[in-house]
């Protein structure tokens, strides 16, 4: 299984990164709602993590580390290799 | 070495199959983007149709570059595709939207491969392997590698009861038969969605074991594309960074490989998880 860390932070940060994406209405915006609906239907209630919460929680790495990167791919091609 | 570390020329041109527009025909053009494009719609939308989920712009429904109708067969795809669409500013950047790309590319198939053939193309990836494909010279990279990357290897082998193994030949390793068709026939059982992501990974990564070890949540994407460049992050770490290109390829890579990796996972989920969490 991957070294993925707590779900919470990956949760935290991938909100931050929709709420980035999003803009002023991004309580609204149907991925903050859906991530955090799919968190909540899969809340941890024993030790031992399930494999749908695995699942759950690589998902959200996956798209934390799709939304960060694009967000940082933009920002380095503006300040490098965008015209003027 | 200083040459080794920089790239041979500007950015990559925005993957050919981002599509020339999404609303009109495309007619005799290319299978090619413009790159950039002002936004043009206030609102984003997702609606169900018969054949899935649909994108809105305003009130147009959002269509492939070929003019087919856009349309996803996972909620959760489909909501980010949607947010690829809204979080756009003044200009579209196709080279950003991967996920939009992935679902045009298997919407419409410009490459015209069936199942057998992507299969196949994923497959042979394997007799060039990254990690299989190891150095002697210098012993500090010959070690990384090892390190590195047999850990990968060995798990592989486990996972799928083949053997692999690496080879410092500049032909590579030699990849029994059986080992070839093991992975065919587990290839075999994703969908066609879910393989043209599988073989979009496998070329990022330029590696079929770091691709399955993604697909299978063993590795992480960062940890995938930290592999798949672990001879550029040597020389980067003996000859400095340069932000300018080598973070540039770095976010590239990791944004095009998480994308082709959740798509993957969006199109194989099971309907059971999709059912509970359409029920909130």
């Amino acid at each position: 299984m991957a070294a993925l860390g707590a779900p919470l932070c990956t949760l935290r940060a991938l909100l931050r990164e929709l709420r980035h994406a999003a803009g002023r209405s991004y309580r609204d915006s149907p991925a903050y709602r859906y991530v955090l609906a799919a968190f909540r239907a899969h809340r941890v209630t024993s030790e031992k993590l399930c494999r749908a919460q695995q699942e759950l929680h690589f998902q959200a790495a996956t798209y934390l580390c799709l939304l960060r990167s694009v967000r940082e791919h933009e920002a380095l091609h503006r300040e490098y290799h965008g015209r003027g | 070495l200083w040459a080794r570390s920089l790239p041979a020329r500007l950015p990559r041109p925005p993957p050919a199959a981002a599509g020339s527009g999404p609303l009109g025909p495309c007619g005799r053009r290319a299978y090619a983007p413009p790159g950039e494009r002002k936004r043009f719609y206030q609102n984003v939308s997702i609606s169900q149709g018969e054949g899935g989920f649909e994108i809105n712009l305003d009130h147009r429904k959002l269509k492939t570059p070929q003019a087919k109708l856009f349309t996803v067969p996972s909620e959760a795809l489909a909501i980010a595709v949607a947010t690829e669409w809204d979080s756009q500013k003044d200009t579209i950047k196709f080279y950003t939207m991967h996920l939009t790309t992935l679902c045009n590319t298997a919407l419409d198939n410009p490459t015209q491969r069936n199942k057998t053939q992507l299969i196949r193309a994923a497959v042979k990836f394997l007799e060039t392997d990254t990690i299989c494909y190891r150095v002697e010279e210098p012993p500090a990279l010959a070690e990384l590698q090892k390190n590195e990357w047999d850990p990968v290897v060995t798990w592989a082998e486990k996972r799928y009861n083949v053997t692999i193994g690496s080879s410092t030949s500049i032909l590579g390793p030699n990849i029994p038969a059986s080992t070839k068709e093991t992975f065919v026939n587990h290839l075999a059982s994703y969908n066609m969605w879910a393989l043209q992501g599988i073989e979009f990974v496998i070329t990022q990564l330029k590696s079929l074991i770091l691709s399955m070890g993604l697909i299978d949540r063993h590795i992480t994407v960062e940890k995938a594309v930290l592999l798949s460049r672990l001879e550029e992050e040597y020389q980067i770490r003996r000859w400095g960074n340069v932000e300018w290109a080598h973070d540039y390829d770095l976010c590239e890579l990791r944004a095009r490989t998480a994308a082709g990796t959740l798509f993957v996972h969006l199109c194989s989920e099971s309907s059971t998880v999709k059912h509970k969490l359409l029920q909130d």
